[in-house]
């Protein structure tokens, strides 16, 4: 009895785990038998040695991962072959006496082939046995190897979680010199509608990430977020998508490194687009963000990003619009509002790093505006921090300043009696206002101080030939002058001494009168 | 009376028939374009006014035309025109700071002329006139009409 137990338990522990390879199985026709789940053993017996194994996928879909412990003396290479010896994906990561890796391969039903050799010619231990472990695991939400081209890409569920690795380091398979091992997912959106498409790539340590999207039209890159830096995420945030529609995902890893041990994990977010956010990609004016609300939100990624908004002014009577940026922790934020041909008509750039701008009325009539969203340095960017641009359109009103009045030909027109209220800013602005005397008077023009900034005030004839100048004694004084004028046309400059100095809060009041 | 010939009464068939023939096919209208009259030359004119306006398409492109006022009183205006046309106005003026306002007009397709909205119009200003001199102002209107600049430049008289 005890005989017969023991016989019975040595057969179930051959049984389970180990296989040994049956030589020769140096070619395809008579690879040794693998089934996922067991660990094979084998052995080099020459440099020049081949072990070929036949794996045998017994369900729809699966991914197939091994791991290969190193030898003495053996170089491996492994090349993970279909039924027909097409090569998938070849590992070799390390050196003699180096495990090999080989994760996230793709299989279906049917069989596939591993074929070890050796990179070492002067190997020789045929006697140490090698272990070679092989796992099969589910394909939902699981990176499938090889997915290293756009007609070869994974496919991705939006709304839920994708894994995969930085792995290997290299494609060797890729006919290109640097062989860039890179990952392809195709993005289906199947959904009606605009939406919001928020993709996060957690962090792998030491690999420096970067994420690519791409139309499927004409494999054209739309996108690319490389804002941070190794073992940090990438996102990206407000991706417009208007579905059905199809994307592909890219994402490699800037350098050589590459993790097998630790996955990388992409999540999405499909959301219905409310108007508040902006619609990636709006980096040009043809592709410019409508702006119908009060206010929305955008991020600047990757470095270098612009950010355009369309404005509509619809009603033909003058309005003054108001806009006002936020400011961002670590980005000195520019904002540009541009005609509808995409000129640039004011720069807001008055602030300094981690600000907010302004662009106090500039004056608009029925017609497209856009503004724009930059960072100065064009090299800061951060899909996990956004900005909040507001607008405001408000009538006109006689008395406000109607921006642009820089130029001789725009200058605003005042009556003596009357006055503006207006504002110095953005950086270098200047104001022109031009006014009759129809006899000669005693004419006295005041402007009252305005924080931070010191005042110039300059009359001209009707030939602006310079009449007299005067500034403020210094920042925040009020500037005027009095003179007799004969009857005829004149204009008035008003600026800040310092070009550097402006002010979007406080407005000045410029009184023109007579006596 | 006799009667016609059989070859004469088709003739005078056709005769009858044509006017209502070529009636059914005068159904497309024929639009024609404005006639653009020259302007009056004034001998020794020492004030010029020369205007136009930018459009961006033909259909805007309709009749316009500018009336000159020189010291709270008409002396004039440009002959009506298409907007992109240039339409000039010439006069001898007396030397001095003359003050100028000048108002653009439209005129309909049925050749009503209508004054153009008040914040459109261009902003009367004084132009000194010299002895000597040819006082020569371009008003060109754009954006639709509205905008307008307006530039004073003198040369010796011919």
């Amino acid at each position: 009895m005890k005989r017969g137990l023991a016989i019975a338990l040595a057969f179930s522990l051959c049984a389970c785990g180990k296989t040994r390879e049956k030589e020769p199985n140096d070619h395809f026709t008579n690879a040794t038998a693998v089934k996922p789940g067991r660990t094979i053993l084998g052995t080099m017996a020459s440099a020049k040695d081949i072990d070929v194994y036949r794996v045998d996928v017994g369900q729809d879909l699966g991914i197939l991962s091994f791991h290969l412990g190193g030898i003495r003396d053996v170089d491996f290479v492994i090349s993970f072959q279909d039924k027909d010896r097409q090569e998938l994906k070849r590992f070799d990561e390390t050196a003699t006496g180096g495990d090999e890796d080989g994760v996230d391969l793709g299989v279906a039903r049917g069989l596939y082939y591993l074929a070890l050799s050796n990179k070492n010619p002067k190997a020789d231990n045929p006697a140490q046995e090698y272990g070679l472990q092989l796992m099969l695991s589910s394909s939902q939400g699981r990176e499938a190897e090889p997915d290293d081209t756009a007609l070869t890409a994974s496919t991705m569920t939006v709304g839920g979680v994708t894994r995969g690795h930085f792995f290997p380091s290299r494609n060797l398979l890729s006919s290109t010199t640097d062989q860039l091992e890179e990952d392809w997912y195709r993005i289906n959106v199947d959904k009606e509608g605009l939406f919001s498409l928020n993709v996060d790539v957690s962090e792998v340590p030491g690999v420096d990430g970067v994420m690519e999207v791409y139309d499927t039209a004409n494999f054209y890159k739309i996108k690319d977020v490389d804002s941070s830096g190794p073992g940090e995420p990438e996102i990206l945030r407000n991706f417009g998508v208007r579905g059905p529609v199809q994307y592909l995902l890219r994402l490699r890893s800037k350098t050589r490194a590459a993790s097998a041990s630790v996955p990388y994990e992409i999540l999405t977010e499909l959301l219905p687009y409310a108007g508040t956010t902006e619609f990636e990609p709006n980096d040009q004016r043809l592709d410019a963000t409508p702006f119908n609300q009060d206010s929305i939100t955008g991020t600047i990624s990757p470095a270098g990003d612009q950010d355009w908004y369309r404005i509509a002014v619809a009603t033909e009577p003058k309005q003054l619009l108001t806009l006002s940026l936020a400011a961002v922790q670590g980005m000195d934020l520019v904002l540009t509002v541009m005609d509808d041909l995409g000129n640039p008509v004011v720069v807001s750039d008055n602030a300094g790093k981690e600000q907010p701008e302004t662009m106090t009325g500039l004056g608009v009539s029925s017609g497209t505006w856009y503004a724009v969203v930059g960072e100065k340095s064009r090299r800061a960017s951060d899909s996990r921090r956004s900005y909040t641009l507001a607008k405001s359109l408000t009538s006109w009103q006689p008395g406000l300043e109607f921006e642009l009045n820089n130029t001789t030909a725009a200058a605003q027109a005042i009556k003596v009696g009357e006055s503006a209220d207006g504002y110095i800013a953005p950086k270098g602005d200047a104001d022109w206002f031009e006014f009759n005397v129809y006899k000669s008077a005693d004419i006295t023009l005041d402007v009252t101080g305005v924080l931070n900034v010191k005042l110039a005030l300059t009359l001209f004839d009707q030939e602006y030939k310079e009449l007299l100048a005067v500034a403020g004694a210094k920042q925040g004084e009020p500037v005027s002058f009095q003179r007799t004028l004969e009857a005829g046309t004149y204009s008035a400059r008003l600026q800040a001494a310092d070009a550097g100095q402006n002010n979007v809060r406080d407005k000045y009041t410029l009184r023109l009168r007579a006596r | 009376m006799r009667p016609l010939p059989r070859g004469g009464a088709l003739l005078a068939g056709a005769a009858l028939l044509a006017p209502l023939l070529l009636g059914a096919c005068a159904t497309q209208k024929v639009v024609t374009p404005p006639v653009v009259i020259s302007p009056k030359s004034v001998p020794e004119a020492n004030f010029e006014l020369a205007t136009f306006e930018v459009v961006e398409n033909p259909e805007e492109d309709t009749v316009s035309f500018v009336k000159v006022f020189v010291d709270g009183e008409a002396a004039g205006q440009t002959q009506a025109g298409p907007k992109s046309s240039e339409k000039r106005w010439q006069s001898r003026l007396t030397a001095g700071n003359r003050l100028v306002r000048l108002e653009a007009w439209a005129v309909s397709p049925s050749g009503e002329a209508q004054l153009a909205a008040g914040d459109i119009q261009p902003r009367e200003r004084f132009v000194r006139v010299e002895e000597g001199q040819r006082t020569k102002v371009s008003l060109k209107f754009y954006d639709k009409g509205r905008k307008n600049s307006l530039q004073v430049a003198r040369e010796p008289m011919p």
